[in-house]
């Protein structure tokens, strides 16, 4: 990821991080914020890709803490699954399940968020089970209805500047 | 066997950040992060202030200055609770609290001027008006300067004097007779015949004003009177009852008169005016009833305890009303 990808992806995190600081009526928690983290690691689905959205969500839980890092956890996670194949399209065709590129975005934000909106509980919360999801769907379906549109127009924003050539893809080794 | 070194890369770049996501955890919940924290918040504290500038109207309708007060509570709040808040925003809140602090202080200390110095002919009153319809409707507060039967010769001199001062004359300012001394008079519009209140208790009338001052007659003073009515307070359902006239004896009770001989009256039973020129206003109160005996006249002996007494009091309110000529459009 060149440098100036760098400064661009840090630029839109921090844009996300303050719209959904200065309207928390209009963007809950997350909704702005993990599908640009995401799309700026799948951009170029890089290990500095990934790289830099882990630790650009990392530094958002260090300012805003939740019981524990669920998000940031999950991250590479399901980035380095979901997305091993990186620019060998090969690689990808031969996977049995592929999941369409334009669903990627909108998927891994959706877990982060859900995640995300377990962690907001204390651990005590999690003694009964039912009332924990009750609460973590209570807390993550205002920021699901935001997050889902976002995440949309983004990945056909990635989509497109694909088609269009502007999206630079790392050559794999 | 084929081995993509970019695949290798991401999930060690991936193991790399789980280990900084656990380590980072074990920061937090040791406490470690506390200054790390509004560091980064103060990063993102520019753009969210630009934010809030130009959103005219948030979704509770509320206007920009306001949404930056109340995010910048917030986030002072955030900062005393669990340290997520920049020290700007913190500076902030403290200057505007250290302004309200500063602007309660001075007024009270506006208010004390006016209470020693009362002859002040700048001095404003703060009374409360409501917004006059077909009624002008004020209240005036005021302190009580004398809790005994006459005026003691110290005020009485000091009344003089200030009379002089204002260039006044010496009749004017002397006022006599049985009952308690405030310092609302004739210049804040008090006249004779006001209800004297403590909250919505009535403790007396005014029975005379002079331009500073005015003699408050109390509830129980002989000569007293205001119409009442009864209000029985039964199962937390009330039940207005008989009205009638209540009279003070010069003693620490009052008496009800202008029962009739069927109505019901019983100890206990509360004792509310009876309305304001014959419109129901607010529930003046005036006591409650600590004996009814009906006598052998077919007449009723009813006393009544007054809820507060005009002694107690350093402060009270100047209830007065007049009748506009027209009413206002609202």
């Amino acid at each position: 990821m060149s440098l100036r990808g760098t400064g661009a992806g840090v630029l839109l995190v921090w844009l996300a991080e303050v719209l959904e600081q200065a309207l928390p009526q209009w963007l809950p928690r997350g909704a702005a914020v993990l599908p640009v983290i995401c799309a700026v690691v799948l951009w170029n689905r890089s290990a500095s890709g990934l790289c830099l959205g882990g630790v650009l969500l990392l530094l958002d839980w260090i300012a805003r803490p939740t019981s524990f890092p669920a998000a940031p956890l999950l991250l590479p996670l399901f980035a380095a699954l979901l997305n091993t194949a990186g620019p060998d399209e090969s690689g990808l065709q031969r996977r049995r399940f592929r999941i369409p590129a334009p669903l990627l975005l909108p998927l891994l934000a959706g877990v982060l968020l859900t995640a995300q909106s377990v962690s907001l509980d204390s651990w005590n919360v999690w003694r009964d089970p039912l009332t924990a999801a009750r609460s973590a769907l209570q807390h993550g379906r205002p920021a699901l209805l935001v997050l889902l549109p976002v995440s949309g127009v983004l990945a056909l924003l990635l989509q497109l500047s694909e088609e269009l050539g502007l999206r630079r893809v790392a050559a794999s080794g | 066997m084929h081995s993509n070194p970019e695949r290798t890369r991401k999930w060690q770049v991936a193991a790399v950040l789980m280990v900084l996501a656990c380590a980072a955890a074990g920061a937090e919940h040791l406490g470690a992060l506390r200054s790390v924290r509004p560091l980064l918040l103060d990063i993102c504290s520019p753009g969210r202030l630009v934010v809030l500038a130009l959103a005219p109207f948030d979704s509770s309708g509320t206007r920009s200055p306001e949404r930056l007060e109340t995010a910048s509570q917030g986030s002072a709040a955030g900062a005393a609770g669990g340290g997520s808040q920049s020290p700007s925003a913190a500076r902030e809140l403290l200057l505007r609290q250290l302004l309200i602090e500063n602007a309660r202080l001075r007024r009270d200390l506006q208010r004390e001027r006016q209470r020693t110095d009362p002859w002040q002919p700048e001095a404003e009153t703060e009374e409360l008006a409501v917004r006059p319809a077909i009624l002008d409707l004020r209240v005036i507060p005021a302190r009580v300067l004398t809790r005994q039967d006459s005026l003691p010769d110290v005020l009485r001199e000091l009344a003089i004097d200030a009379g002089r001062a204002q260039g006044l004359n010496r009749s004017e300012l002397v006022v006599q007779g049985a009952g308690r001394v405030i310092d609302a008079g004739r210049e804040q519009r008090v006249q004779a015949g006001d209800r004297v209140l403590d909250g919505l208790t009535v403790v007396g009338r005014i029975e005379r004003s002079a331009r500073w001052i005015s003699l408050v007659q109390p509830v129980t003073a002989e000569g007293f009177r205001a119409r009442v009515q009864l209000l029985r307070i039964a199962e937390g359902e009330r039940h207005p009852g008989a009205t009638g006239l209540l009279e003070g004896t010069g003693t620490a009770v009052c008496r009800l008169t202008g029962l009739g001989p069927t109505d019901a009256v019983a100890a206990g039973d509360e004792v509310l005016a009876a309305g304001i020129e014959g419109l129901t206003g607010p529930p003046l109160y005036f006591g409650r009833v600590v004996r009814a005996d009906f006598l052998a006249g077919g007449t009723w002996d009813v006393e009544v305890a007054p809820a507060v007494q005009l002694d107690d009091l350093e402060s009270v309110q100047v209830l007065r009303w007049e009748w506009l000529k027209q009413g206002v459009a609202p």
